[in-house]
């Protein structure tokens, strides 16, 4: 069972991944793409998944099967295996497992357990940084041969890029509406200065010192008192029945 | 001087805010100093006004409210009376 890949067939699974465009769900969709074709497309793999890491830790997102999930969920919970070593020292690990007692003692024996024989990690990188890894699981001995992992590693970068953009739009969303809100709170915050500048008469550092001394006595944030401040020269929101 | 850094040093690492964090809050607020300015003001080795103190102050205290604190950081009448 165990062989290369045929250029072709790879060449084929790098074109389908090629051809999903990145709209809602999609990154998802390309990664689950990319877990199922290197199952599929590269010789001598039982089952794939793809680890990410996130800021309470890694998690599996996708795979093609829960016990792959499981036999991962080994690796986070005992800070063992190819897996989590390839996302920590961002390089690829291809091992045969039971070589490997001594360094991993408790992932061995669970990925014994449930017969996995070796394994293939390649870490997702972007910039240098770590952002995940794809793993090839193997119930067979010998590691993957160097076009299987030439294949997976075809595969693994365009995950990379893939999950690289999904990281950097997220980031640059919720920067946005961070901005957008913070914007928003320090025009209003201006407002009620304005507003309490011309009734009473006086600077905006004293109109300050209005906004606060509320805040204090009445123990709520600055924004929403001068929500108040302006909340009845603002035009009601809806209309009157 | 000295203990104004410390008072508003001390409570942004308690309220666990990065200076980059403290200084956002502190301009969305009014405050006008740079955040080279409020770095200099935790560190000590610049003195905010009165009023650019206050609203360091405010923008600390607005994040303790939201963790259901009240005012723990003192504005700068209170510390001349206190």
């Amino acid at each position: 069972v165990t062989g290369a890949p045929t250029t072709t067939s790879l060449a084929a699974a790098l074109d389908t991944i090629a051809a999903v465009r990145l709209e809602d769900g999609a990154v998802e969709a390309v990664l689950q793409l990319v877990v199922s074709l290197s199952k599929a497309t590269i010789g001598g793999v039982d089952g794939a998944s793809i680890s990410v890491l996130r800021t309470q830790g890694m998690e599996t997102s996708n795979a093609t099967s829960d016990e792959v999930r499981d036999i991962d969920g080994h690796q986070y919970a005992t800070g063992e295996g190819p897996c989590v070593t390839a996302i920590r020292d961002g390089r690829l690990h291809n091992v045969v497992l039971s070589a490997e007692t001594a360094r991993w003692p408790r992932f061995v024996a669970a990925a014994a357990a449930a017969g996995v024989g070796s394994m293939l990690s390649i870490p997702l990188t972007s910039d240098g940084r770590a952002m995940g890894a794809l793993n090839l699981y193997s119930r067979g001995e010998p590691v993957l041969p160097d076009a299987s992992v030439t294949g997976a590693q075809a595969l693994a970068d365009r995950a990379a890029v893939v999950l690289a953009n999904a990281i950097t739009f997220a980031t640059s969303e919720a920067t946005n509406r961070h901005l957008q809100t913070a914007l928003e709170n320090a025009r209003l915050i201006g407002r009620a200065q304005g507003v309490l500048m011309a009734r009473e008469g006086c600077g905006s550092e004293k109109a300050f010192d209005i906004l606060r001394r509320a805040s204090q006595r009445t123990n709520r944030k600055l924004r929403e008192i001068a929500e108040e401040v302006v909340a009845p020269l603002e035009p009601p929101s809806t209309p009157e029945p | 001087v000295a203990r104004t850094a410390e008072v508003l040093e001390m409570a942004r690492r308690h309220a666990g805010l990065s200076i980059t964090e403290l200084w956002f809050a502190y301009v969305v607020l009014g405050g006008t100093g740079s955040m080279l300015d409020v770095g200099d003001y935790l560190a000590g080795s610049a003195v905010p006004s009165r009023h650019q103190y206050d609203v360091l102050a405010q923008a600390l205290n607005d994040e303790f409210i939201g963790r259901g604190g009240n005012h723990p950081v003192p504005y700068a009448d209170e510390r001349e009376s206190g």
